[in-house]
């Protein structure tokens, strides 16, 4: 338990310098508690400070800011899959739409359709999947370039005359949705940045089914959420940004991922907040997310340049 | 260079040979009558900075009796720096004491 502890408290080092010297840190930490759990409380506090401290003089900011973009590229692989894992269930399980039904005065697409795009998006965003949690690294560089490619083509031909496939988020077309139009955009953007970014480093088997699982899991909550979509992913990634914003100056991997989960954020909240007058606005989204989401771009890059300069 | 209190007892604990980090911690402790109880992460910090001024020189990790150690000598810039700290502290302490002593006759 005291060994645990300790070792638990060398976590606050830098990865590369714990490897180097946690052995001889947790070794000297036990001779030091001497079995006294007052002891071990101290030393597993001053393992902390020292920890942070050799982060804050850390210049190893390369490595740390590719697993950032690791951890990325994993977390945006998989909910990339579970978009498309919700288009394809549409008509594969399709909910009672009537189509057909005549909204402020034109036909709604049909939704659930599953055509060559959606097929497209998800060979995509499974080579992603794939090609992260095997380290095929041409794979998932290849699937996620392709993968901005039909996003794009989706955000920026379709979307603008009504068409756009991700209208199955919301048939009817409700603001509150995500992602909405071209939202999943800028999201694909930062999907195949990360991607090139993260090493190349081969994972446990074990993870392919765990990604196919938690994707399938989203899709399906997605479903529950019905008119809404994804809309509920905006709350764990808001309370995903606030550590990873205020904690970027000391890990820079926390700093990566705070810049990407902000940037892809930028298309919901522009939308939301240029929403029509006569619109809902919540007073509170209104007032924090345009200042939060700047602080949630400006910190990490500042932290990141920060790193870079020293 | 002033060096901190903590660092001082440090190099001090190195002057009559290398040391592994536990044992720097008790002959410290022991050098300054109880009153320097380093904790291993300033230990290590001060180690750290001592190693990357050049004033100690960190061996290498070896294990004993199960136990990873490495031990840690003073280098010549080391004692210089710790004579030189020495000397400074004794300058500072004459100064008071030459004056109370004029003032209390």
């Amino acid at each position: 338990m005291t060994q645990w502890l300790l070792a638990l408290a060398c976590r606050a080092f830098p990865r590369d310098y714990r490897a180097r010297r946690s052995g001889e840190l947790v070794d000297t930490a036990l001779l030091a508690a001497n079995g006294s759990p007052w002891r071990t409380t101290r030393e597993a506090i001053s393992l902390v400070g020292a920890g942070l401290r050799q982060r804050l003089h850390a210049t190893e900011a390369d490595t740390s800011v590719q697993d950032g973009a690791a951890v990325l590229a994993g977390v945006f692989a998989v909910a990339n899959l579970a978009i498309a894992l919700f288009g394809i269930s549409l008509a594969v399980d399709a909910e009672p739409f009537d189509h057909s039904y005549p909204c402020c005065g034109f036909f709604l697409p049909n939704p659930n359709v599953v055509d060559w795009w959606w097929i497209a998006f998800a060979v995509a965003a499974a080579g992603i999947v794939l090609g992260l949690a095997l380290a095929i690294r041409p794979l998932a560089v290849c699937a996620a370039l392709a993968n901005v490619g039909i996003v794009g083509y989706d955000a920026l031909l379709l979307a603008p005359h009504g068409t756009g496939h991700m209208n199955a988020i919301s048939p009817w077309g409700w603001a509150d949705a995500y992602p909405l139009h071209q939202d999943w955009l800028a999201p694909a953007i930062v999907l195949a940045l990360a991607t090139a970014a993260a090493p190349s480093r081969r994972r446990s088997l074990l993870h392919v089914p765990l990604a196919l699982a938690a994707a399938a899991l989203l899709a399906v909550l997605a479903r529950e959420n019905w008119g809404h979509g994804f809309l509920f992913l905006l709350w764990p990634a808001g309370l995903l940004l606030v550590p990873a914003v205020t904690l970027g100056w000391l890990a820079p991997r926390l700093a990566a991922v705070a810049l990407g989960v902000s940037v892809s954020l930028v298309p919901p909240v522009v939308g939301y907040l240029t929403r029509p007058s006569g619109a809902y606005h919540s007073p509170v989204v209104t007032l924090a997310a345009a200042p939060g989401l700047a602080l949630g771009i400006v910190l990490p890059l500042a932290h990141l340049a920060r790193r870079r300069l020293t | 260079m002033e060096i901190r209190r903590s660092t001082y007892f440090v190099l001090a604990a190195l002057l009559d040979g290398p040391l592994h980090g536990y044992a720097i911690i008790g002959r410290a402790a022991e050098l300054s009558g109880g009153e320097v109880r380093l904790s291993t992460g300033t230990l290590f910090g001060a180690l750290d900075r001592l190693v990357e001024s050049g004033l100690v020189q960190a061996g290498e990790e070896e294990k004993v009796e199960g136990r990873v150690r490495r031990a840690y000598t003073l280098t010549q810039d080391g004692h210089s720096a710790l004579a030189a700290e020495a000397s400074r502290m004794r300058r500072a302490a004459l100064v008071v004491e030459t004056r109370a002593a004029r003032a209390a006759t």
